[in-house]
């Protein structure tokens, strides 16, 4: 009578040994991004640079306060025109959250159905609800265009005939626009001068130095013959049996190649801070006092807080 | 694939508890809960691990963040078609708006292997809402205000209706921008030998997510959903099987080609 029941104890014990294991490689998997070292913190001074986690997330919500703001604008500029508008702060919603638990704005104890609605299909609501004359007269007040060509350009993503980027910025939108510059407008403006950088780190005598390093550890780990991950990249292309061991020993060899990396990052940002002092000064006086302006303003962080509570409520932060 | 693994772990060790449960002394009601508690705990941790947990059949407001531990720094935007008329665009398969958000998500973090997606290298990654609201500006405005370093949009394309032979790779990017044009290409030279039929290349200068504000932008048509064997192809899957999805990691070379591997 033992019998069956002691094989069952066993495939019990061998479910629970697999479960184990299948478990510890999930959760290692999860785990991968979180590397060892830090990241080149040369440029974290600067707001719209900042690489650093705590640095990452004051630009962040930098940048989130200042499309506030031009939410902000619009809703008074439609206000003076006469229409209703619900402000509609594009911001991936993940993130929103982890401003709002790091600003500790305060969070409502319900949230309404109301709040629930998504800004955009208010606003789209209480448009289709005019009558003709009035949905043109807020097509114009809100983008400076005609109420058919925004349907249009709705529709299709496609700009009118002769009209190119300059189509449905004008407006609300446009006054916005102006107001409230962006904190990535410096970034933006650099981008030469961040392919430069990146350029000198692509040749720098850092990642050069790993290079027999990083050989040894892909040879190992995955059989490849790569000095570096874009070696063995062109090694997983050639097909799945080849991905899988190109996986493994870009998983495995990592740690190499980010060594030299940080080091080259820091030199070259080292130099991108010197030729750019200028322009670098300039962003770090614009935003001096920001940070202590957003945690003053309480219409911020009630709307901060609404905002978090119902990105929770309908379950948006999850991944 | 990682929560897949979770999920899967955590089913099978409860299994393994509730069969323990099963083969003890315990007579009568006790060992039938834990026979059937094995069984129903084995199918949800199946059903959690399968492919479909990949969500393609997902429409929603939602934009997906992946945010790893140590970040490279760079911001990735997948922006996914929000067509109204999404499933009635000619598909032969599943609709446009799951099309290009069920690769964007392969690309940041579903894929076959957690190294080679976007959020394992490190990259933070954005895959945009595939609502059916015709809102893509909100998509083009959120990856403008939150800073993405790549904008990289994502529609499967379509040529009359359903049963058209039209089929190839058609990749876009801006007049003038030297990085849209570098990505454009690298994009192409990964794909192209991956999606059935050829390739193809030009502007995208007339289309409002062309303009979004990143540097480094491109606008991908991945394949003909008219097409048959174009859907049979990009519905077969993926995880670990060398079908259509897994080749999304390939967005990730294209990326770290074009930016240098940024490690932190």
């Amino acid at each position: 009578m033992n019998g069956p029941r002691n094989r069952t104890r066993g495939v019990a014990l061998a479910a629970l040994t697999a479960g184990l294991g299948i478990l510890a490689t999930g959760v290692g998997l999860l785990a991968l991004p979180a590397v060892a070292g830090n990241p080149s913190a040369v440029l974290d001074d600067v707001p719209g640079f900042g690489r650093s986690p705590e640095a990452a997330l004051r630009d962040n919500t930098i940048a989130y306060w200042e499309a506030y703001q031009r939410e902000q604008v619009v809703t008074a500029c439609m206000s003076r025109s006469g229409f209703t508008y619900w402000q509609d702060v594009a911001f991936p919603e993940a993130e929103v959250v982890k401003i709002s638990e790091e600003l500790k704005a305060p969070q409502p104890r319900t949230v309404t159905k109301e709040q629930q609605t998504p800004a955009a299909q208010r606003n789209g609501d209480y448009e289709t609800r005019l009558a003709a004359q009035d949905r043109e007269r807020y097509s114009r007040a809100l983008s400076g265009e005609s109420a058919a060509e925004m349907s249009e350009f709705r529709r299709t993503g496609t700009y009118p005939k002769g009209r190119g980027p300059d189509f449905g910025v004008g407006g609300c939108l446009g006054e916005a626009t102006t107001e409230v510059p962006s904190i990535w407008d410096t970034k933006r403006r650099l981008e030469d001068q961040r392919q430069l950088m990146r350029d000198e780190i692509a040749a720098s005598p850092q990642l050069n130095a790993i290079k027999s390093e990083y050989a040894a550890c892909a040879e190992r780990t995955g059989g490849i013959d790569a000095q570096s991950p874009a070696d063995v990249d062109a090694h997983a292309v050639k097909g799945p049996a080849q991905q899988k061991a190109a996986a493994l020993a870009l998983e495995s060899c990592n740690e190499i190649w980010a060594k030299g990396y940080r080091a080259a990052e820091d030199v070259a940002a080292q130099r991108f801070a010197e030729r750019n002092a200028t322009v670098l000064a300039g962003a770090r006086q614009r935003y001096k006092d920001t940070v202590t302006r957003i945690g003053q303003d309480q219409g911020f962080l009630r709307h901060l807080g609404e905002r978090a509570a119902v990105i929770r409520t309908l379950g948006l932060d999850r991944q | 694939m990682a929560w897949s693994l979770v999920g899967f772990g955590c089913a099978v060790l409860a299994s393994g508890i509730l069969l323990l449960f099963h083969s003890s002394e315990r007579k009568g009601g006790y060992r039938r809960l834990g026979r059937a508690g094995a069984a129903v705990g084995l199918f949800l941790g199946l059903l959690w691990a399968s492919p479909a947990s990949a969500d393609h059949t997902e429409i929603t407001t939602a934009h997906k963040y992946w945010t790893p531990t140590l970040s490279n720094g760079f911001k990735v935007f997948l922006s996914s078609p929000r067509h109204a008329d999404s499933r009635s665009r000619g598909e032969c398969g599943w609709e446009e708006n799951i099309n290009g958000r069920n690769w964007n998500r392969y690309a940041a973090a579903d894929g076959a292997s957690n190294a080679q997606s976007l959020f394992g290298s490190t990259y933070l990654a954005s895959v945009s809402a595939n609502a059916r609201d015709n809102n893509y500006l909100a998509n083009r405005t959120t990856s403008n205000n939150w800073g993405a370093d790549v904008h990289l949009v994502t529609h499967s394309n379509a040529f009359q209706g359903c049963g058209n032979s039209a089929q190839y790779l058609l990749v876009m990017h801006r007049t003038g921008s030297s990085q849209s044009n570098a990505l454009t290409d690298e994009l192409i030279k990964r794909l192209n030998p991956v999606v059935p039929g050829g390739s193809n290349k030009w502007d995208c200068d007339g289309l409002a997510e062309c303009n979004a504000l990143a540097p480094h932008r491109a606008y991908v048509e991945l394949f003909f959903h008219t097409n048959r064997s174009a859907v049979n192809w990009y519905q077969s899957g993926g995880q670990g099987h060398g079908a259509a999805w897994d080749n999304a990691w390939l967005y990730r070379l294209a990326i770290d080609t074009r930016l240098g591997y940024p490690r932190p």
